[in-house]
């Protein structure tokens, strides 16, 4: 099946000052995403009779939150021109969509534990996982309470929410606070594995790194439990393909692509660079 | 209707290709369309060694346009031949090889490897990458380099081959004659334009190669007025038109100025079918005009 597509948007709605949750009905039959896959989403160019636009010129890579009932959910943060546009868009309003796109999060064990690790804006990259394993526990870090959308997600089985500024939920780092949970899931439980999903800003994502690396990581092996992280991380790209070779990230096997490779990487594999 | 035409003796069923490195080995795009369509598929920069290419962030978007500093990067000439080209050669479509070396030795390898492989309908050299040193731009840039560059890989080759130029120099006409001289069948024209972004926030360049090409809508102007120069200076030379080519009507525009066919380049990015609309919108074009054959029109701008 063709991964482009045209879809229409059925709802825009604005969560807080900086958030909406765009709601898109695809015009044709579209393949299912899989948690952690992503898609390109531009100005509708390729359709007839409508004159094309090209400024902005390029797709914008998006996470698909939802998909249900045959709509596509993007929940995205007012970043620049393009999310204002997107932000903008009424019902009816036609875009133009590649996807799903990239690898997802490995599949989870029988027997393992799941933790979602989600920062602000990166909670629309893992709020799927929650749907396919309504047992994981999601750690939900924010800056403040205008930035926490508990509301939008699939109900959670154990949530754990940190803000910044103490308005929602234990103040403080989030990757703090899971420290402290897998520390006493270590000592109090009998060994095993936990998978720990992530996507979050870039210092979140090089925290993890350190945490759960198998070489260097703190974390990655405690009194017999395994943690095995994996991040989604983010790159700018034209195409959403793999034809661009723009997205390229540093791993431990050289460079790869964000949206042929990835989006979602081991710790393992990630090679974060200073900023 | 005929579309079809001939660049340096290679037939192609519609005037239509797709520029090198925005269309990656071909196969990327297979599931998007049927490359058949195609008058040619253009891959990405071939080097006789791979090649990782530069750091990242290697992408920026410019008004109406986009900088890349992807460096080349590149699976290597010996894994496309035996990994890409087998497959893309069951596609009913032309396949040129672009491809480049770091010194005129590399060149030569690179163009008798190539001419050597079952598949490769022609050669287009590249020596207009952006995102190489100063040193390496001398290929594109200084004419005494080109010609021997040129004369050196015409020496190692039967193939078709065609001269990617550079648009970051003062003449390119004066470019465009050196090659042909040199043993050039046809030219492509242009590559990107070298250009330049600041974050003023964190006060550093947008790209970590500092300086990228600048292609997209933003460059067609520019591309469009050096194809209609060297047109004007060297009428029988087959010239293929990019830059900037989003629509029909921009391709449209590259024939009358003197183009025998066009590639696609930054648009295969905003649109994986945007050759196929482009092709479309030329019989469209050529219907409501009553133009029987494309070839009538090639250079027909009337100033």
């Amino acid at each position: 099946m063709i991964r482009q597509f045209s879809a229409e948007v059925t709802s825009n709605v604005r969560l807080s000052d900086g958030v909406f949750m765009l709601v898109l009905s695809p015009m044709s039959e579209v393949l299912r995403p899989c948690a952690g896959q992503f898609y390109m989403v531009g100005q509708g160019c390729g359709i007839p009779g409508k004159k094309p636009l090209f400024d902005p010129l390029l797709k914008r890579p998006f996470s698909c939150m939802d998909y249900n009932d045959g709509l596509l959910h993007f929940m995205i943060k007012l970043r620049g021109r393009f999310t204002a546009i997107l932000g903008n868009c009424t019902p009816g309003t036609v875009l133009e969509l590649i996807g799903p796109i990239g690898n997802a999060f490995p599949a989870v064990g029988a027997g393992e534990r799941l933790i979602v690790v989600a920062g602000g804006i990166g909670i629309a990259s893992v709020a799927m996982l929650l749907r396919d394993y309504p047992e994981a526990t999601l750690f939900y870090g924010v800056r403040s309470a205008n930035d926490l959308f508990v509301d939008q997600l699939p109900p959670v089985a154990r949530l754990h929410v940190t803000s910044d500024d103490g308005s929602a939920g234990d103040k403080g780092n989030v990757l703090e606070h899971l420290r402290q949970y897998i520390a006493s899931i270590v000592e109090t439980t009998e060994g095993g594995v936990i998978k720990v999903y992530a996507c979050g800003p870039y210092a979140m994502t090089e925290q993890l790194c350190r945490m759960f690396a198998s070489k260097g990581g703190d974390l990655c092996k405690v009194n017999g439990w395994t943690v095995e992280a994996f991040v989604s991380v983010e790159e700018r790209m034209a195409c959403g393909v793999a034809a661009c070779l723009g997205c390229t990230v540093s791993t431990v096997n050289g460079y790869r692509l964000v949206c042929k490779d990835g989006p979602v990487f081991s710790v393992n594999d990630l090679i974060p660079v200073a900023t | 209707m005929n579309l079809e035409v001939s660049v340096a003796g290679l037939r192609l069923k519609n005037p239509v290709m797709t520029a090198s490195g925005t269309f990656g080995y071909g196969l990327e795009y297979a599931g998007f369309f049927d490359l058949s369509r195609l008058g040619a598929v253009v891959v990405k920069g071939l080097s006789v060694n791979p090649s990782k290419g530069n750091p990242p962030p290697r992408i920026w978007e410019t008004s109406c346009g986009m900088l890349n500093s992807i460096g080349l990067q590149n699976i290597g000439i010996p894994a496309f031949v035996r990994d890409k080209l087998p497959v893309l050669r069951q596609y009913d479509t032309r396949i040129i090889a672009n491809f480049f070396g770091n010194t005129i030795a590399e060149f030569v390898e690179g163009a008798a490897m190539l001419n050597d492989a079952t598949g490769v309908d022609a050669l287009e050299l590249n020596v207009s990458c952006p995102n190489k040193d100063a040193a390496w731009s001398a290929f594109g840039t200084n004419p005494v380099v080109l010609a021997e560059v040129v004369a050196r890989v015409r020496q190692a080759t039967s193939l078709p081959l065609i001269v990617k130029l550079s648009p970051n120099v003062t003449d390119i006409t004066e470019m465009a004659r050196v090659a042909v001289d040199a043993g050039a069948d046809a030219l492509s024209l242009i590559n990107t334009l070298t250009g330049m972004a600041i974050d003023i926030e964190s006060i550093r360049p947008r790209l970590s190669n500092i300086v990228g090409g600048l292609s997209g809508p933003a460059i067609k102007p520019v591309a469009l007025r050096m194809l209609w120069q060297v047109h004007k200076v060297l009428p029988s030379v087959p010239l293929i038109g990019m830059g900037g080519i989003m629509t029909a009507d921009d391709a449209i525009e590259f024939i009358l100025a003197g183009a025998v066919a066009v590639a696609v380049g930054t648009a295969n990015f905003v649109n994986p079918q945007a050759t196929l609309h482009v092709i479309g919108g030329i019989e469209q074009y050529m219907s409501r005009h009553n133009i029987a054959d494309i070839n009538d029109i090639v250079g027909g701008v009337i100033c």
